[in-house]
């Protein structure tokens, strides 16, 4: 029992960061239309973006996080501009296998500016487990789940109340009607998508001292972050949420009791399951944000 | 065929062909090899794009393949052919399971199922060790027989595969299933209004497609000796989507050419190292950006162009229409005269005799709470022309969506020519000669008049896979009242003088004529119009009524949604006003006219409880 | 019209690619040295600084991984090769003439790794290939090696299937790096007795490397009267091990053996230390070079864990050439390269001083049958002793395996393993 308890608290500290990855990859999704494939690359850029800041140049770590969130904002509005754009009005597969392009592009690149080696990023705490009652936790896991739960709290706060989040959730609602009431869907786009980016980005920081840090790194948490996607509902923001916790209890408990070898299959075949049963995820899908 | 064409097709064959002699390279023939795995691989895998499904799957049968034949080869001692047969059966067989769970998904859900299934078997050949011996892979897989060594024999072993497979799909598109890939693709809603079937063609293009990635990958276990889970991997599957959707996806030449060309580039980038896959990655989002449609229909257009600028020609080949131009039916069809004389309707008319074609019986539909038709009940006599009429919202595309199983029944039945068609679905209306047109202009834009008129009749065209393969006679004979059906159609309504314009160069109006006129190719007995003369002017709407008229008097039974009042009265027999969802007058349109409550909802004086007429 | 423009301008385009593939043979191979790669930025190309009379060099082929998952460890081997090269061209070459490397990527990945064995064989005609790192990558090379005729020196695969005569292209095939059966031989004595292994959890990275290994050590611990009570395989870009570790926290387990990459260890072990975990650790597969592991945690976090390695740097006395050994941990140093690299980087250097060796033997022809024949005999005293392939009928060497213990930051040998 003891044993179940530990796996269900590993599996949400993971689940929140695979919550953290799907709704930005929901939302750009539901807004912008695009499966954006590069997803895992903007995790990975950003857990170097940490790696540089705090590591290599001694910036203390949550500045370090910050400063990559606001420096992979513009790197999003940058690809937004140069790629997706251009593409809006193209078909779906054509603006995915341009993310996909630009998703071997970037690991590629980060292979030669940080050679391939991989990278530790230190302890930004103690890595001492602290019991609690018959489960035990580090500070590190703790405040990963917890920035990764405020963001998301913040991410819903901004659609709820702020007015450009509503225009985003109008956007999200019927993009021609929105347009119509003038809201710059254009600008919606861009804001969408950067923040988008700087969520990953944040997120591999995040989960970057734990870890390791190499250029392939995104691959694996990109696909996690479909599943989550999917199996909340492709645009489905509290979906996103949802499944993304459930996402990492599942593996938990099924790298725990069932196979290691098939704990990645869990995510696959969720989505698989999900699509086949309740093809519009488990929360149905949301015409409402926020 | 030009000469120039048959010149360079002649070398093209002859350089292939002796490819081993003229190069005498390993290297140039191991990439020929692999070339024609890819080719068979991409263009397998563009027939689902052919209907509109991107798949980013294909690797699972891919992998099928290639462990079956492996397995059974290297376990049970089975000679080569049968290992290979027995992958391609085993692959379709998957292809056909996989498509029954997933082919009535769409867009980015079909996608990410896909990578889904893929993924789970990489990890099955990853996992269970005992059959597949799991990341270990399997080793000294046979060559197909003991005398194939060097790779001459599997040069040529392939490029017959892969010329049979051209063959195949090349007769597959030059067929009415063809055809009816390219409706779907361009138009599913509308194809299936025609009466084509996109399920069952998506399950052929599934089949079939697995079939072919089956046989590839035993190809490549007896030719590489090896296999590993490797095969299953996610970067296979972007190769192989790269080479089609950069090579021009449905067209045949694009992945063929998309397959050649990334499988050279890779190598050629080999001389880059460390930057390879950086160049890699930045090319195919130029690609994209640049020749989003493929680097095949990029290359055919820059070609025309240079042709053109030898020949001197301006760009009278750029089928564009000067936007303001006069519609056909703006310009009057004074010299509308020409009838259709390969409908079926007027015999079939005779045949019948006078009893109500379409009955419709307590018909509502409900979407959650709202009540969007309610108990509706009326029937179409053979040969009129019945008008349904209301205030927008009042449920009359609801019902006509129900009438042609577009939308759904909540219930009630529906009976044509006594026949309940309730249970059937939008194709199987279709086919009964029961055809709709749209509120929305709905035509297979990017392709030309004449052809989305072919494409019209392809529902009532065999759509067996064997049968369009052998292209037997019944199906030349079916095709040839097709082509006569859109020629005769095209003389009606006046659009000949478009026929190789692509449909969305026509000018509005003509849009709409065109819409009717794909109607009529779909060889109707019962024709349900909604809203034809939405956007119309004065003229226009005048000459509509004539054209409709003709229509009804070739022995088409005439459903009209409409609004305007001028074309409603003007040729209505019978009117039914809905609003609300209910049927609250039917009549004449004399009577209609003088009916209070039909004025009353018109000048929106809500009566809660209007009493209903019909049932 | 449309159609039969596409049609024409396929066959065009097709017939231009079958030209220019055609040329593009002869036209690449005046610049091989383009193929060199960028690990070796920090060190000279060995062909910029011949000491010997411009001769023609004598080429040989390189197969590594310089980009995808594990590029890193490609990159190592690669800087001890290239070390190995400059230090034999300096001495004068071999017969008088420059040793040159055409590298190319095979990205651990068995056709790409294969097609580059056969570009380089047929279109830089090297009579002889170093490769290509993964056991399923050079299973994939194998039977090319096979239909061209054309010996491969493997330094880094461990499946045991390599040297299985059975296996297309184990005529051509000659292994310096040990199987992991000769790992699990090597320490089968001390593994119980010594370490207290009684009661193993394994913990492996899932391809052919890690479950090999599992099985060997599996049956080893189960000979010695220990059990392997749990197995699990992970993939390689796995990172959270949590729920693995927290199933073998919670079971009777009183050591892991871990098979896996030096990154993956060290992140295994971090994760071990937040869940305050108390088993012996030991990890085998010589990937693992300890000194790399705590380059990437830290010290604290790899302290007392075991692990069995090829290669003890600072150990001169262990290596076959104890002089040699010296020399290249200081050549190592001076080139500024990665420290973590050190401990895999010695397969690249024993790798081509075998090439060199057997080239020698016979007379720098670019010969493979005379290669192949050569191989067997060649001996070469190097950094992970004697290279010599005395066993599956002169295919395989068998190198120096030690346990190491990390200790305050340091790798220490243990006594007890030595007789």
């Amino acid at each position: 029992m003891v044993e179940f308890f530990q796996h269900v608290v590993n599996g949400l500290m993971i689940g929140g960061i695979y919550a953290l990855m799907g709704i930005g990859l929901t939302l750009i999704f539901g807004i912008m239309n695009v499966v954006n494939f590069s997803h895992g690359e903007f995790y990975m850029l950003g857990a170097f973006g940490v790696y540089t800041l705090f590591t290599m140049l001694g910036l203390p770590y949550l500045a370090a996080l910050l400063l990559t969130g606001i420096i992979f904002w513009f790197f999003g509005s940058i690809i937004e501009r140069l790629i997706l754009r251009p593409l809006q009005h193209q078909a779906i597969d054509v603006s995915m296998l341009a993310t996909i392009g630009l998703s071997i592009f970037l690991s590629n690149l980060a292979l030669i500016i940080w050679d391939p080696t991989p990278k530790d990023i230190g302890m930004p705490f103690p890595l001492i487990g602290v019991e609690i009652g018959p489960i035990t936790l580090t500070p590190i896991r703790v405040f990963i789940f917890v920035a990764a739960m405020l963001l998301i709290l913040g991410s819903h706060l901004f659609l709820r109340y702020n007015r450009f989040g509503k225009a985003i959730r109008a956007t999200f609602q019927d993009r021609e009607a929105a347009a119509l009431m003038g809201v710059n869907t254009g600008l919606v786009n861009l804001v969408t998508f950067s923040w988008g980016t700087a969520i990953a980005a944040i997120a591999g920081g995040l989960l970057g001292p734990i870890f390791q840090v190499f250029p392939t790194m995104g691959t694996i948490v990109s696909s996690k972050s479909f599943a989550v996607v999917i199996a909340g509902g492709l645009g489905n923001f509290p979906g996103a949420i949802l499944s993304g916790l459930l996402l990492g209890v599942a593996e938990s408990l099924g790298a725990g009791y069932v196979s290691s070898g098939y704990r990645d299959a869990i995510a696959f075949i969720l989505i698989i399951v999900v699509l086949i049963v309740r093809p519009t995820g488990l929360l149905g899908k949301a015409r409402r944000l926020g | 065929m030009n000469r120039i064409t048959k010149i360079a097709l002649g070398f093209v064959i002859v350089a292939v062909v002796f490819l081993p002699q003229l190069v005498n390279n390993n290297y140039i023939l191991r990439l020929g090899i692999l070339a024609g795995i890819f080719i068979m691989l991409a263009s397998a895998h563009n027939l689902l794009m052919k209907v509109g499904q991107l798949s980013l799957g294909p690797v699972a049968f891919y992998g099928l393949g290639a462990y079956i034949s492996a397995i059974l080869s290297t376990r049970y001692h089975v000679p080569f052919l049968i290992c290979f047969l027995i992958a391609g059966v085993a692959a379709a067989l998957a292809g056909w399971g996989i498509g029954r769970l997933t082919l009535k998904m769409r867009t980015a859900y079909f996608v990410l199922v896909t990578i889904g299934f893929a993924e789970f078997f990489r990890l099955v050949a990853l996992n269970w060790t005992d059959m597949t011996n799991g990341p270990m892979g399997i080793t000294a897989i046979p060559a197909p027989a003991p005398w194939f060594k060097g790779y001459n024999l599997y040069y040529y072993f392939v490029l017959i595969l892969v010329g049979l497979v051209l063959f195949v799909l090349y007769r597959l598109e030059n067929s009415a299933t063809g055809r009816a890939m390219l409706a779907i693709r361009e138009n599913e809603v509308l194809g299936q209004s025609v009466g084509i079937d996109s399920y069952r063609y998506m399950m052929q293009a599934a089949v079939l497609s697995s079939f072919i990635i089956g046989l590839a990958g035993s190809f490549y276990a007896h030719f590489f000796q090896f296999i590993g889970p490797e095969i299953l991997g996610f970067e296979l599957t972007i190769t192989i989507v790269v080479m089609v959707i950069a090579g021009g996806r449905a067209t045949l030449a694009g992945p063929v050419l998309g397959a050649i060309l990334f499988t050279i580039i890779p190598e050629v980038l080999r001389a880059a190292t460390m930057w390879r896959m950086v160049i890699y990655g930045l090319l195919l989002v130029f690609i994209m950006l640049f020749t989003p449609d493929g680097v095949m229909p990029a290359l055919v257009k820059g070609f025309q162009k240079l042709l053109e600028l030898i020949r001197r020609r301006n760009s009278r080949s750029q089928k564009e229409v000067s936007a303001d131009q006069e519609s056909i039916l703006a310009d009057g069809l004074s010299n509308l005269v020409a009838t259709i004389n390969s409908s079926s309707a007027a015999e079939a008319a005779k045949q019948y005799g006078n009893a109500p074609v379409l009955e419709v019986d307590n018909l509502s539909v409900y979407f959650g709470g709202v009540h969007a038709v309610e108990k509706v009940c009326f029937s179409v006599n053979p040969g009129e022309i019945l008008a349904i009429i209301g205030p927008n919202g009042a449920g009359k595309t609801t019902l006509l969506n129900a009438i042609t199983r577009l939308g759904p029944i909540t219930s009630g039945v529906v009976r044509y020519k006594g026949e309940e068609i309730t249970s059937l679905s939008a194709h199987e209306i279709a086919k009964k000669h029961i055809v709709r047109t749209f509120q929305h202009t709905s035509v297979f834009r990017r392709v030309s008049t004449r052809r989305n008129l072919l494409l019209a009749h392809n529902g009532q065209e065999p759509n067996g896979i064997l049968v369009n393969l052998l292209q037997t006679r019944e199906l030349k004979q079916l095709e040839e009242v097709g082509r006569q059906l859109a020629e005769e159609i095209l003389k009606f309504t006046g659009l000949e003088r478009y026929g190789d314009y692509p449909a969305n160069a026509l000018p509005y109006g003509d849009q709409r004529l065109l819409e009717l006129g794909i109607a009529l190719g779909a060889d109707p007995h019962l024709l349900l119009l909604d809203e034809p003369a939405a956007g119309m002017n004065p003229t226009e709407v005048d000459n509509l009524m004539v054209l409709i008229r003709r229509i009804r008097d070739m022995g088409i039974t005439v459903v009209l949604v409409e609004h305007d009042m001028k074309l409603v009265m003007g040729i209505s027999d019978r009117i039914i006003v809905l609003h609300h969802g209910k049927q609250i007058a039917m009549g004449t349109p004399n009577e209609i006219k003088r009916d209070e409550v039909v004025v009353n909802a018109y000048l929106g004086k809500v009566y809660k409880d209007v009493e209903t007429v019909g049932c | 019209m449309a159609k039969k423009m596409s049609l024409l301008s396929t066959l065009l385009l097709i017939l231009g690619l079958l030209l220019s593939a055609c040329g593009g043979g002869s036209a690449t191979q005046a610049a091989p040295t383009e193929a060199q790669p960028a690990a070796d930025t920090k060190s000279e190309s060995p062909t910029a600084a011949p000491t010997v009379a411009p001769a023609e060099p004598v080429k040989f082929g390189v197969v590594e991984p310089l980009t995808g998952p594990v590029a890193d460890s490609g990159s190592y081997v690669i800087n001890g090769m290239n070390i190995g090269i400059d230090k034999i061209n300096a001495e004068g070459g071999v017969c008088g003439r420059p040793l040159e490397a055409i590298v190319m990527d095979g990205k651990n990945d068995p056709q790409e790794s294969a097609n580059a064995a056969e570009l380089l064989i047929t279109r830089d005609q090297v009579p002889i290939i170093m490769g290509a790192w993964g056991s399923s990558s050079t299973l994939a090379v194998m039977p090319v090696m096979e239909r061209h005729g054309v010996p491969l020196v493997v330094e880094t695969s461990s499946s045991g299937k390599i040297t299985l005569p059975e296996t297309p292209g184990f005529a051509w095939t000659f292994r310096i790096s040990p199987m992991s059966a000769m790992e699990a031989e090597a320490s089968e004595p001390y593994l119980v007795s010594k370490l207290g292994m009684t009661k193993v959890a394994v913990l492996s990275v899932n391809n052919d490397w890690g479950r090999g290994a599992a099985q060997v050590f599996k049956e080893a611990i189960e000979r010695q009267g220990g059990k392997v009570i749990s197995e699990d395989f992970i993939e390689q870009s796995a990172t959270d091990v949590l729920p693995q570790l927290t199933k073998i926290k919670n079971s009777e387990a009183d050591s892991i053996l871990m098979t896996t990459s030096a990154g993956q260890i060290a992140t295994i072990l971090k994760q071990y230390v937040e869940l305050g975990m108390t088993q012996t650790v030991l990890t085998t597969g010589g990937s693992n070079y300890p000194i790399a592991v705590m380059g990437l945690s830290s010290k604290e976090i790899v302290e007392g864990t075991y692990h069995l390695v090829f290669y003890v740097p600072e150990r001169f006395d262990l290596a076959g050439d104890p002089e040699l050994a010296k020399w290249y941990l200081e050549e190592y140093k001076k080139r500024g390269l990665p420290e973590v690299g050190l401990g895999e980087s010695y397969r690249g250097f024993d790798g081509v001083n075998v090439v060199a060796e057997a080239f020698k033997a016979v007379d720098c022809k670019a010969d493979p049958v005379a290669l192949q024949q050569a191989l067997p005999k060649v001996t070469f005293k190097g950094l992970s002793g004697t290279v010599a392939f005395k066993e599956r009928d002169g295919h395989q060497s068998r190198p120096n395996i030690y346990l190491v213990q990390m200790v305050d930051g340091k790798m220490v040998v243990p006594d007890f393993q030595f007789k």
